[in-house]
């Protein structure tokens, strides 16, 4: 069935305006934070080989693709004239990305590009093709380029690593833990960061055969994260089981790489979409 | 004779009348046979060459590289409709990202992941102190952190081309991004510190004889504003 776009008011309707908003809200704040902080150019990282784009990051410069970002982004949420919004979507947000990473900073926010590009490429095959399904298309997409980023990370480690890595990882991973909370400490001046992680560090040191096995388990999860593309509730049960993988890093090395969290959560997961589910089912049972 | 545990009535049951039951045929076309096949021997072409590329790096591809990496992209758009249309649902734009990623590498959009994909014996950190050596919080003071700070080393290093790691950089060396990394500090400043001069040092962590070793060297000083 071909669907009008707009954001009609269907269970399917609901659950694409979930996604949008949970991803834009985060797409945003990352790329608020990118122009923000968008200091000295280091070296020119990717777009920005062609050309350094340095007057969109003076201060107007700003302020006008702030501006930008925003209208694209209502454009998006709205559902009116996507091709044109996620086409600029992807070129903003390849430039920001570009830019803040030619500052040496590399916040690991790759996915958004390519997420918005997909979804660009989902809308131009709608209109040219009328038996295309659009609404099944423009989330699968994007889920099948996250389930391929993971897989990426996960022949990373096999082609740096090979099969040790899960071995390295459990003398290796205390000394990166260690660096993470004393990070923290550094910048906080917090002693209790650098105590948690000397604490975790030796706890880690003391159980290498468990965390051989979680490394060896998120190995594994990365490595088969097509399979999340099957099935929606494989879909749903890959989410959780990475939300708990980024769960245990954030615990034990005090990293977030939110670039790749918040798209994953979004499209696995959806837990906006779920939050709107409960509010349905309670206002009907207090109906009844 | 190949069994199947029957959910329903937890027996073993004969494969074939277990698909008589459930209609089930097993003809494969000539195509699907000489897939099948081709993967067989695909998988462990794949760990072989995989195996050379770990010893000898870009030398491994050779052209006969090329040419299977060429039948198989020609055998992914070949497929009879039903399987294509499997893999154009679930997977087609994942893997064309995929190898455009392993292709291009570290190139936005593209990106290979290298983050803990080895680990390494290091772990540089990186502090601010005043004289007396008590620790400046960098994110009070200044707009930016300290992994940020690790993040822009990196790419300093790599800008001067010097070797990093294992705490092999030699003072001069060190001094040298030092100077460009308090330089970057000091422009990212929110408020200046209680401090006239501040003090960057380089923290490593290592593992040597089942224990963690801490290490600092000083990187650089400068005045306050400077």
């Amino acid at each position: 069935m071909q669907l009008k776009w707009g954001n009609e008011n269907t269970l399917a309707g609901w659950y694409w305006l979930c996604i949008k908003i949970l991803f834009t809200w985060y797409w945003f704040l990352q790329m608020r934070s990118m122009i923000r902080s968008s200091g000295s150019y280091l070296y020119p990282a990717g777009i920005c080989k062609l050309y350094h784009f340095n007057f969109l990051f003076t201060g107007p410069g700003k302020w006008t693709l702030v501006l930008l970002l925003l209208v694209c982004a209502a454009l998006y949420i709205s559902e009116k004239r996507m091709l044109l919004a996620t086409g600029a979507l992807t070129l903003l947000t390849c430039l920001i990305i570009s830019r803040s990473e030619s500052t040496g900073v590399l916040l690991r926010a790759t996915a958004y590009t390519p997420l918005f590009a997909v979804q660009f490429i989902a809308y131009l095959f709608a209109k040219f093709n009328t038996g295309f399904n659009l609404a099944f298309y423009r989330q699968q997409y994007a889920v099948q380029i996250i389930a391929a980023i993971y897989t990426v990370a996960a022949i990373s480690k096999l082609s740096a690593s090979g099969l040790s890595w899960p071995q390295d990882g459990s003398s290796l991973f205390a000394i990166q833990m260690l660096k993470g909370f004393s990070a923290e400490y550094f910048d906080t001046a917090n002693v209790s960061a650098l105590q948690k992680g000397h604490l975790l560090a030796n706890g880690l040191l003391a159980h290498k055969q468990e965390l051989k096995l979680l490394l060896w388990g998120s190995l594994l999860l990365e490595l088969f994260c097509f399979t999340a593309t099957l099935h929606p509730r494989l879909k749903l049960i890959y989410g959780i089981a990475l939300t708990l993988m980024h769960l245990g890093i954030y615990l034990s090395m005090n990293i977030l790489i939110g670039g790749l969290v918040y798209p994953m959560l979004t499209f696995f997961i959806n837990p906006l979409y779920l939050f709107y589910l409960l509010i349905q089912k309670l206002r009907s049972t207090t109906a009844a | 004779m190949i069994h199947l545990l029957n959910p329903k009535t937890i027996k073993l049951i004969p494969l074939n009348s277990f698909c008589k039951e459930k209609q089930i045929s097993f003809s494969l076309s000539i195509w699907q046979i000489t897939s099948l096949a081709g993967l067989m021997l695909l998988i462990p072409y794949i760990g072989w060459e995989l195996f050379w590329y770990k010893k000898v790096g870009m030398a491994a591809i050779k052209p006969h590289t090329y040419a299977v990496g060429s039948v198989v992209f020609v055998w992914l758009f070949t497929i009879p409709l039903k399987f294509r249309g499997f893999i154009k649902k679930n997977l087609m734009i994942g893997i064309i990202y995929l190898i455009l990623c392993l292709l291009i590498g570290e190139i936005h959009p593209f990106t290979l992941m290298p983050m803990y994909n080895k680990f390494v014996n290091y772990a540089y950190s990186f502090k601010v102190t005043d004289k007396e050596g008590k620790v400046i919080p960098v994110s009070s003071y200044y707009s930016t952190t300290c992994g940020s700070l690790a993040h822009k080393f990196y790419a300093i290093a790599q800008t001067f081309g010097i070797n990093y790691g294992f705490d092999s950089e030699t003072p001069q060396e060190l001094q040298l991004i030092g100077k460009q990394l308090l330089k970057e500090l000091q422009a990212s400043r929110k408020t200046n510190p209680q401090a006239d001069t501040i003090y960057l040092y380089l923290v490593n962590h290592s593992f040597e004889n089942d224990s963690i070793v801490k290490t600092e060297r000083l990187m650089y000083a400068a005045k306050v504003g400077q």
